[in-house]
């Protein structure tokens, strides 16, 4: 079963309200960076058992885009606490974004 | 807006202070996304990249004052409304630079809890840079997704110069971005 629960604009304030680290990938189906993206996160996914990880169609959730100011595909979100605690976009390391995580649970 | 959820910019050190203007905003808009800044490198990295609807700001911060924050918000985000949290804004010169220099408001942290009020006449006032600014963020998505989708296509076609179409699209794209 994935790791990854999809989401769309509905539940931006879910995600928002949502106590602990939220990770959120929106990507693409057309774009290959958001498809390798995914395969990383869902490797990354079981080591880090306090996190949700979420994933967003970019172009069905115009909200989510311009709420955290994401002009293309693929990008990474760190929400916590409803404070916007990290933001990568583009092709990104599975290091990188393991960094990012540990940095984000503090 | 189009979006009803607020993007809201702290710059503000002390964390204590912190959590009470997060707790009076969202008294204002309970759905709220907040980035903060504790110094001027926080606040310079995250500040465009963020692009808030507001900047609340204190005035005395370790390595920068709030005036020299105001500064870099008109530089940097255009109309965005920029607003004073500070306990010692209470000289009349200070006050003057900060509205010479656009603030948008100040608020004394001792009066804290008027910040919704405060909040609700800032975001009426700029309600048409607000909207300027969603229109031309809008725009430069659609450009950004357009190029985005122009090269993912050429990148699994085969023809003489596809490679360097695809390197001159990928510059633009991301010298636009």
């Amino acid at each position: 079963m994935s790791k990854i629960r999809t989401i769309d604009d509905r539940q931006i304030g879910a995600v928002l309200t949502n106590g602990g680290l939220s990770v959120l990938l929106m990507a693409a189906p057309w774009d290959g960076n958001g498809i390798i993206l995914r395969g990383i996160i869902e490797s990354l996914a079981p080591a880090f058992r306090t996190v949700t990880f979420l994933e967003a169609d970019y172009e069905s959730c115009p909200r989510m885009a311009r709420l955290f100011n994401l002009l293309a595909p693929p990008g990474i979100l760190f929400v916590k606490d409803g404070e916007m605690v990290g933001r990568v976009s583009g092709p990104v390391s599975a290091g990188r974004i393991n960094e990012l995580i540990r940095a984000a649970i503090g | 807006m189009n979006t009803e959820i607020f993007k809201v910019f702290l710059l503000e050190d002390m964390a204590l202070d912190m959590e009470l203007n997060k707790r009076q905003v969202r008294k204002y808009r309970p759905e709220v996304l907040f980035a903060v800044a504790r110094n001027r490198r926080e606040f310079e990295e995250k500040l465009v990249d963020f692009q808030p609807d507001i900047v609340l700001s204190d005035y005395n911060l370790p390595d920068m004052n709030g005036l020299e924050a105001l500064l870099y918000v008109r530089e940097h985000l255009d109309g965005t409304p920029f607003v004073f949290i500070t306990g010692v804004l209470n000289d009349e010169e200070k006050v003057a630079d900060t509205i010479l220099n656009g603030a948008s408001g100040y608020l004394l942290k001792e009066n804290l809890h008027n910040l919704p009020e405060l909040l609700t006449a800032v975001v009426a006032k700029n309600a048409a840079v607000m909207r300027r600014r969603e229109q031309d963020w809008e725009r430069r998505k659609n450009n950004q997704l357009l190029l985005q989708k122009s090269i993912a296509t050429l990148r699994t076609a085969d023809f003489a110069g596809s490679g360097e179409v695809v390197a001159a699209l990928r510059k633009i794209a991301d010298n636009q971005s």
